[in-house]
């Protein structure tokens, strides 16, 4: 499994102006957003504000790391290197935990580096006082953490959805169209859907009331649940092209 | 390369596909040996490809199996070290260098890094490594699929359409490199529509047609099966068609007004056309040979082998 966790990184390697590409969208829109709080808000006052403002930005930021998981499962239907892929490794349940975890790496990466953005713009701009070393801490490994498990989750629903566009548009329509609405019925949904789940994990300290590594166990389930099942189709679908 | 034995290098026995309730493929069974160039042809939509993908492990079979060294593909511990494949509908990414492309496969097998340029460099494709496989020509692509499918040094390669899209350079090149790699003792299948430059190579046939096998063997065995006769032209075909017909040869229209007349050699035809005021514009001997053999087997000449 190590080998092919390798190679799952060597392929985010070797396409690196598409990962680079991604990175850069995901930071930019990370500093885009917190620049834009704390510019056109008077309201940010306290240590809390910050953390929100941060939270918020990397909850957003990490759409793109999720876009990037999507895009490159898909991709290896679209482009046609999945037949090379299953040729060389043909028990391909393991090319999509490979896939995962490598994207879950990539996802960590990427937060860490919205995370530093985000800092640069709170040091640059903020007036409000900082957060407590442990609250920011907590926002940290929320970030972190939250991109890592995004990042699975877009490998796995561009498992579960062959087609490149429809594993990216399906993803996001149900995150920000369904799950919200589904949440205004259904309590479980606005508490534990998979976009609650990510709020909550990527907020020092969670939010509703429902604490930040209840979150992170919540999205990990999702995850998890959602790459089983990803690895079935695939395992389980003929490969033409 | 590991395998020189004459035990067949696959065996495939029964293989069905089952697409909506339409039978694809329908129990084919032959085996590829070492050492020998065996053809996989059919007419469009026959059955190779998906044939092909269910041999490989890409495509679930319905019935029947397909067995490298007892095994099925998907049951392979080490697959690029015992088949090699090259498919018309696998890519590369556009954005990967052909070399990068070759790397990730190698790095599942830890093939280093030498290995894929020493193949680059067999292929002929080492001065374009660095570049982006969406720039590379069709020929290119074909080659660096070759070298992919080479990574493993696999005892057997099989083939879709290699000459597809080739230039009369890459299909001399890709003729040699089959051949070589035969001589070499590895077992080769090759589908290819492209009978003429197939019968150079190939040893052995397999002739599938709506799924079904309807023919298999060394190419020399079928060829000699394969009806001979005399080709003709007439200004007034139907005419000379009833003459010969009433002669007692079998006569077939081919090509809009030619005729394919079995049995009769071209005096034959001559005089026929002669005693009834006919004349002939064209008249020459067929000659047996791949493409005819094809033809016959396709059109149900032949029984099933």
């Amino acid at each position: 499994m190590i080998r092919l966790i390798r190679v799952e990184l060597l392929k985010l390697i070797t396409t690196k102006r598409t990962t680079g590409i991604f990175l850069a969208v995901s930071m930019g829109l990370c500093l885009l957003i917190s620049l834009l709080n704390l510019l056109a808000s008077d309201d940010i006052d306290t240590s809390q504000d910050i953390l929100d403002v941060l939270g918020g930005a990397q909850v957003s930021a990490l759409f793109v790391v999720l876009i990037f998981g999507a895009v490159n499962m898909g991709g290896e239907a679209r482009h046609g290197t999945q037949v090379a892929t299953f040729l060389a490794t043909p028990v391909r349940w393991r090319v999509i935990v490979a896939k995962s975890i490598a994207h879950a790496l990539a996802g960590v990466a990427a937060g860490a580096l919205n995370v530093l953005v985000g800092l640069l713009c709170i040091a640059l701009f903020a007036d409000a006082p900082w957060p407590s070393g442990g609250d920011l801490w907590l926002q940290i490994l929320g970030g972190t953490v939250g991109g890592a498990l995004i990042g699975s989750f877009g490998v796995a629903m561009g498992a579960v959805l062959r087609n490149q566009v429809a594993a990216v548009a399906g993803t996001l329509v149900y995150l920000l169209v369904v799950e919200p609405l589904l949440g205004s019925f259904i309590d479980f949904f606005a508490d534990y859907g998979i976009f609650a789940s990510l709020g909550t994990v990527a907020t020092a300290g969670g939010s509703d009331g429902i604490a930040q590594g209840t979150g992170g166990i919540v999205l990990l389930v999702w995850m998890l649940s959602l790459t089983a099942l990803g690895a079935y189709v695939v395992e389980k679908r003929d490969i033409r092209g | 390369m590991t395998a020189s034995t004459s035990a067949p290098a696959l065996v495939v026995e029964d293989l069905t596909k089952v697409y909506k309730g339409r039978t694809v493929v329908d129990k084919l069974s032959f085996e590829v040996l070492p050492g020998r160039v065996t053809g996989f042809v059919g007419p469009n939509g026959a059955g190779k490809t998906t044939s092909l993908l269910m041999i490989l492990g890409l495509a679930e079979p319905a019935g029947g199996t397909a067995l490298f060294d007892g095994r099925p593909y998907r049951q392979i511990e080490r697959p690029l070290n015992a088949v090699g494949a090259v498919l018309e509908i696998a890519k590369g990414h556009p954005g990967r260098s052909g070399r990068d492309e070759l790397r990730c496969q190698a790095a599942t097998h830890d093939i280093p890094d030498s290995r894929v340029d020493e193949l680059l460099d067999l292929v002929g494709l080492a001065d374009a490594k660095g570049r982006r496989s969406a720039e590379y020509s069709l020929g290119m692509r074909q080659r660096l699929a070759l070298a992919g499918a080479m990574l493993g040094d696999p005892p057997i390669l099989i083939l879709d359409e290699p000459l597809n899209g080739l230039d009369p350079q890459g299909i001399r090149w890709m003729r040699a490199f089959m051949a070589d790699q035969a001589e070499a003792g590895r077992a080769i299948l090759v589908s290819s529509h492209q009978l003429t430059e197939l019968q150079q190579v190939a040893a052995d046939m397999v002739v599938i047609d709506k799924g079904r096998m309807i023919a298999q063997g060394p190419i020399t065995d079928l060829v000699s099966k394969s009806e001979t006769g005399s080709w003709a032209r007439c200004t007034d075909p139907e005419a000379l068609e009833r003459a010969l017909a009433d002669a007692g040869f079998a006569v077939l229209r081919q090509d809009g007004d030619g005729l394919r007349v079995t049995g009769a050699s071209g005096v034959q035809i001559a005089t026929v056309a002669l005693e009834h005021g006919l004349l002939v514009t064209e008249l020459y001997p067929l000659v047996a040979n791949l493409e005819q053999t094809f033809f016959d087997l396709v059109d149900g000449k032949e029984g099933p082998a």
